[in-house]
């Protein structure tokens, strides 16, 4: 009984009880000066806890307002930035990677050797294309024993 | 009704949204207090709980365009900072387990022996360290409800729980900590 008493009470102090459950309890602590302890100690305690809320800052807006982004820094890359951090490190990971294993095979980095045309010379150009040519005109020529169509 | 000194929240949101700063920080001052409580209760009153309550509304602002005000902005923050003062809890905990697993030996009995020692604290500090000492999802109702004063049911939509487990867990959370006050001969 003691421990449904204690129960009610606790829950009396957060929740509106059944009209029995508060007759009851009403009753309890009529008759129950420990109930009548524990209620005094558990409204005290309440007060203490209520208590806690930190008095305003003056000087916290300023310093969020210190820390906020400038507008231009939330552009488009900012903005997938914040959105995602894991996957914007994650990208930047791999490009890195990938430049790297280009600077270990040709130790230099520059567009030409990022694209893969470093060595390539206008006379080259030349050259691939007159070859591009004659592969389609070979093309279009039949083999003698293809069979003709009708 | 509100007069035309004191805008609302949702009049200062879409002033910020179109660049006005000064809205943005009307918007804190007004709900700073609410958001410290809330991780200062969570964290503590430490110079890390500054930097959270700071992340939220840092967090908040880059989301203005997001908001959508279908929840208060006072419950919408509180969601940030409880969110954020679970996530730094977690990374508090593995610094610890790490530092502990580092120096071999079990941190968590030399932080529990140092909160026992009400000589050194006046009331609030006790209260202040109790609360410290619940499980965090004791913690939190015992915040929302008894020092922010939401209702069960706000507390309940808010951390996204029935009812019925805010109320239990209200009730033991009590418990608990005027068991630890006691020990303390505080309570």
């Amino acid at each position: 009984m003691e421990q449904f008493a204690r129960n009610l009470l606790l829950h009396s102090l957060d929740n509106e009880l059944a009209p029995a459950d508060r007759q009851r309890l009403d009753e309890a602590l009529h008759t129950s000066e420990a109930l009548q302890q524990e209620q005094t100690e558990l409204l005290q305690m309440r007060e203490w806890v209520a208590a806690l809320r930190p008095e305003k800052d003056a000087s916290f807006a300023d310093r969020v307002m210190s820390q906020l982004p400038t507008r231009q820094e939330s552009g488009f890359w900012a903005d997938i930035v914040s959105l995602s951090p894991r996957v914007a490190a994650a990208c930047a990971i791999v490009i890195l990677a990938f430049l790297l294993s280009i600077y270990s095979q040709e130790n230099k980095i520059d567009s030409d050797v990022i694209i893969g045309v470093e060595d390539i010379t206008t006379d080259d150009a030349f050259t691939l294309e007159s070859e591009r040519k004659n592969r389609r005109n070979q093309k279009n020529v039949l083999p003698f024993d293809a069979p003709k169509q009708q | 009704m509100r007069s035309f000194t004191t805008p609302s929240d949702i009049e200062l949101i879409e002033r910020a949204r179109q660049g006005n700063d000064a809205a943005f920080r009307v918007l804190v001052q007004r709900h700073e207090q609410q958001v410290r409580s809330i991780i200062i209760g969570m964290l503590g009153n430490t110079a890390e709980s500054d930097d959270v309550a700071q992340e939220v509304f840092v967090r908040f602002y880059r989301s203005l365009g997001d908001f959508r005000g279908e929840a208060a902005l006072s419950t919408y923050l509180s969601r940030i900072a409880i969110n954020l003062s679970l996530n730094e809890i977690k990374r508090r905990d593995n610094r610890y387990k790490r530092f502990a697993m580092l120096q071999g030996y079990e941190l968590q009995a030399e932080q529990t022996d140092n909160c026992v020692d009400p000589e050194r604290h006046d009331i609030r500090d006790a209260v202040q360290k109790a609360l410290q000492m619940l499980e965090p999802d004791f913690r939190i109702v015992i915040i929302l409800r008894l020092i922010d004063g939401y209702s069960v049911k706000e507390t309940a939509e808010m951390l996204e729980l029935p009812q019925g487990t805010v109320a239990s867990r209200l009730a033991r959370a009590q418990e608990k900590m005027k068991d630890i006050l006691k020990k303390w001969n505080i309570a």
